[in-house]
Parts: structure tokens; sequence; C-alpha cells
């Protein structure tokens, strides 16, 4: 009898020390560990505050809007119609840097664009309040009228992917005044292809937003900023239309 | 005449036994009690509620469970859902469901939600096509910790299973499975909000992620309430 309890009481321990072990080897990570692996693991960008600060150093510093009166840049047009399989149609423009034009709702002036198109005669102008703090959207008319008072701050000096700005104002579209918002952000750096070769540049994406008696229509945006050469490409949406203007050339 | 000794101690054994597993389930149903609400603002972001489907909520035992949207004015969304973890039931891992609706795990890694010292998470990319979903997921517990393994019950998720229950039966643990996710817009250049490389799209949910795993931080009282975190 007592030799049959000690041959169970070393079975018992056998078991419990069979039992440490499975339990030792599964909390220590038995079998699959996660692992940072994947085709797609360009997707996955593990957070480093330092590797971003240092991505946005290296894109080559310089105001993103020249402000050089008599510069040019020469777009196409290309304007796609939405919710439409047909072929999208394509124009040529230039924009030129005419100097200073007066704020919308005062308060001094501002960089004018003025943008005309090869075949047309009128013409979209841009006014842009720039400083050493940053640029700023005043007013845009020709086939769309628009202004922001005070000026809507896009961009903000020294530049930081990510960065995002909230604005609270009054928009004047056509000849009615809305309150609105703005939010503008800086995404990180694209490479654009420019004849000259190709350039880092800012994406910034805007949107402005009416308020019409509850109603909210959204005006959204996004500019592409090389810094040294100005707005290499744009986005926006007119109408039924959706616009991108790539920059094939410029003179500074 | 009494009972030998050896069905004594078998009967002691046994009833030891079922006593754990009445005291095992009492914890685990407490586990599963923990449901604090998400924040109703993150910056610009805005939350809307969006239940989770009644067919998803079956399909985990029905625990505990919240779901959100969040819409910044880009027209961008992340959404978002807490699930309180009971019962293994509960812990459904995304690997296994969401790759049962037509998408494959193309990418997986684990590192901090919201810097050094902070909780482990595990964030994934789901592939359908060239539709890509981005995902954060991670288990918090009430005392603020985290873990990002699965615990769907295979062999390879034994190891934290066995965690898992000893914090919920021994430590009493109160857990919410976290997911937060969004869409990769597809590699179209004609998209308005193109994005080929998922560089906004993992911007937009690290910032609601960090934005939850701190509220959820600070939800340590009984009454799950509102809060706004930017």
């Amino acid at each position: 009898m007592r030799f049959v309890y000690s041959v169970r009481s070393r079975g018992v321990r056998l078991s419990l020390i069979g039992a440490a072990a499975i339990l030792a080897i599964a909390s220590a990570g038995c079998g699959e560990a996660i692992q940072n692996t994947g085709e797609d693991n360009r997707f996955i960008r593990e957070p480093d505050i330092k590797s971003e600060a240092a991505a946005t150093k290296k894109v080559k510093q310089g105001p993103l809007l020249p402000t050089k009166n008599g510069g040019s840049w020469r777009s196409k047009v290309t304007v796609r119609q939405i919710r439409s399989s047909s072929e999208p149609s394509i124009r040529y423009e230039t924009t030129v840097a005419r100097g200073l034009s007066p704020l919308a709702g005062g308060g001094g002036s501002g960089q004018l664009l003025e943008t005309r198109g090869e075949a047309q005669k009128s013409s979209r102008r841009e006014v842009f309040k720039v400083d050493t703090h940053g640029i700023s959207l005043s007013s845009i008319s020709g086939e769309q009228s628009l202004a922001a008072i005070p000026p809507f701050p896009i961009v903000r000096y020294p530049i930081q992917e990510g960065h995002s700005i909230r604005w609270n104002g009054i928009l004047r579209l056509a000849d009615k005044s809305y309150p609105g918002q703005g939010y503008s952000r800086i995404r990180s750096p694209e490479e654009i292809s420019l004849p000259q070769g190709k350039v880092t540049a800012y994406r910034v994406d805007t949107v402005l937003i009416v308020n019409d008696g509850g109603r909210q229509v959204s005006i959204p945006m996004a500019r592409w900023f090389a810094p040294g050469i100005g707005m290499v490409r744009q986005r926006f949406i007119v109408g039924n239309s959706d616009v991108t203007k790539d920059t094939i050339s410029y003179k500074l | 005449m009494g009972l030998p000794v050896p069905f004594l101690k078998i009967g002691a054994l046994v009833s030891a036994t079922a006593l754990f597993g009445v005291f095992a389930s009492y914890r685990f149903a407490h586990a599963g009690q923990w449901l604090p609400a998400l924040p109703d603002k993150v910056g610009t972001w805005e939350m809307t509620e969006a239940p989770l489907p009644a067919s998803t909520l079956e399909l985990l035992g029905n625990p505990k469970a919240t779901g959100s949207n969040y819409s910044n004015p880009f027209g961008e969304v992340v959404q978002a859902s807490l699930v309180s973890a009971g019962p293994f039931e509960n812990y459904h891992d995304p690997t296994v469901c969401v790759t049962g609706g037509g998408f494959n795990l193309t990418a997986k890694k684990t590192f901090r939600i919201d810097g050094p010292g902070s909780g482990l998470m595990r964030a994934m990319i789901f592939r359908n096509g060239n539709f890509r979903i981005h995902m954060y997921y991670w288990q918090q517990n009430r005392d603020g910790s985290t873990s990002p393994e699965a615990r769907m019950g295979n062999y390879r998720d034994i190891g934290s299973r066995l965690q898992t229950g000893y914090g919920a039966v021994i430590n009493g643990n109160q857990t919410v499975l976290v997911r937060i996710f969004t869409t990769i817009e597809p590699e179209d250049p004609n998209g308005f909000q193109n994005d080929p490389n998922g560089v906004q799209a993992q911007k937009n949910l690290d910032e609601v992620a960090k934005a939850i795993y701190r509220s959820l931080r600070k939800s340590s009282g009984n009454s799950p309430s509102k809060g706004t975190a930017s």
C-alpha cells in the first residue's frame, strides 16, 4: 500500500511538472509570435516623430508661393465630369503673378495670381496674403467668386507635416455673405514630375464649409506647393467637374 | 462506516473543480461588464453612433458593445468599436473574422499606441483586390494595460488565453476589445482623396486611436460617461 501511494505521488509530481512546463512554454509565446511581416508592410509605418521631422527637413525649403512679379506658371488643365465615363477635356492655362491687390474685407494687400486660358478671354484671379507667417487665401474671382474674411490661413510656417488649421469667418459667395468654417492641413510630401525634373511638394488640403441657413455646403480643394516654385498642382471641384491643374513649365 | 479516503479525495477534487468553475464563470462574466463610452469628439473628428449589427453581436456571443464612425471635415471616416471581453467567445480576432469576408491579411505589425511607455496594439492591412482596410486592434484592461495578441482558441493563442484567464479570474481584470479601422483609397490617380501609400489613412487612425486609448485610460469609473478628446 505504501509502495502504491509513493508511485501515485510521484505520478502527481510528474504531472505537475509536465503541466508547469506546458504553461511556461505557452506563456513564453509557444507558436507564432506576432511578426512584423507582410507584402503590404509599406502601408504600416511605426510612429517615429523624429523620422517624420527629418522627412520634413529633407524637403528643399523656400517660400511655398514665390511673390516675384512677372513669375508665371503654365498648366495643363484636365476636367473630368463626376460620375461620367466621358473622356476628360484638356486645356492649357497660364498663371501670372501680377503684384499686389487689396485683400477682401480690407486690412492690407496680397499677392494676385491671374490665370488666363489660351483660348479664353475670361480669367480667374486668386489673391493670397503671403508673409513670413504663411499663406492665406483672401479671394477667388472668375467663373466662381469667393472671398474669405478674414483671409483663410492655408499654410503656416514653419511647414510641419500633419499640421492643421481651423478658421472661422465670413464667406462671401457672389454678392451674398455666409458664416463659414475652413480647415486646412499639410499632408506628407509627394514627388511631382515636372519637365525640369522631379520636385518634392507639400500637398495642402483645404475645405471651406458654407453655412446657408442650416444647410452646409463644402468646397474642397487640394494644392501641391513646391518650395521655391509655387503651386505645381491644384485640384478642385467646380459644379459637376473635377478639375486638376498640373504645372508643365514655370518662369520665376 | 465512512467512505474510503481515495473517494473522499476525488470528491474533494471534483467539488473544488466545480466551485472553481462557478467562480471562473462569475469572474469572466464580471470581466465583460465594463463598456466605457467612446469620445464624442476627437479634434476635428465628429462622432456618430454606428451600433454593431445584430448578426455580428450574435457571432460574438452577444457581449456589451458600442460602435462609432468618426468623420472629419475632409470627408474621411474612421470606424471604431468596443466589445466587452467576458468569455472567450467574445474574443473573435480580426485576422479570422475579416479574412472570412473575402479579405486577405497582407501586413501585420505591433507597436505602441501613444508613444514610449504606452500600451501595445496590432496594426493590420486586409486587402481585397486593390481595396485595403487598415485596422488597429488591441485589448485594453480597466487598469490601462493593453495586449495585442489573438485569443481565438487555436494552439498558437494558448499563452495569451492563459494570461487572459488568469487576469480575469485571479486578478478580476475587466477588458474591452478595441477595433479602429479605415479604408485606404485605391491607387486611383483620379480619386480626389487619392492616398496611394495610405499615409493619410494611418495618420487618421493614429489620431483617433490615441484619443480612444487615452479616453479608456480615463474611464475608470463604473458608469460610462461621454467625453471629448483631442
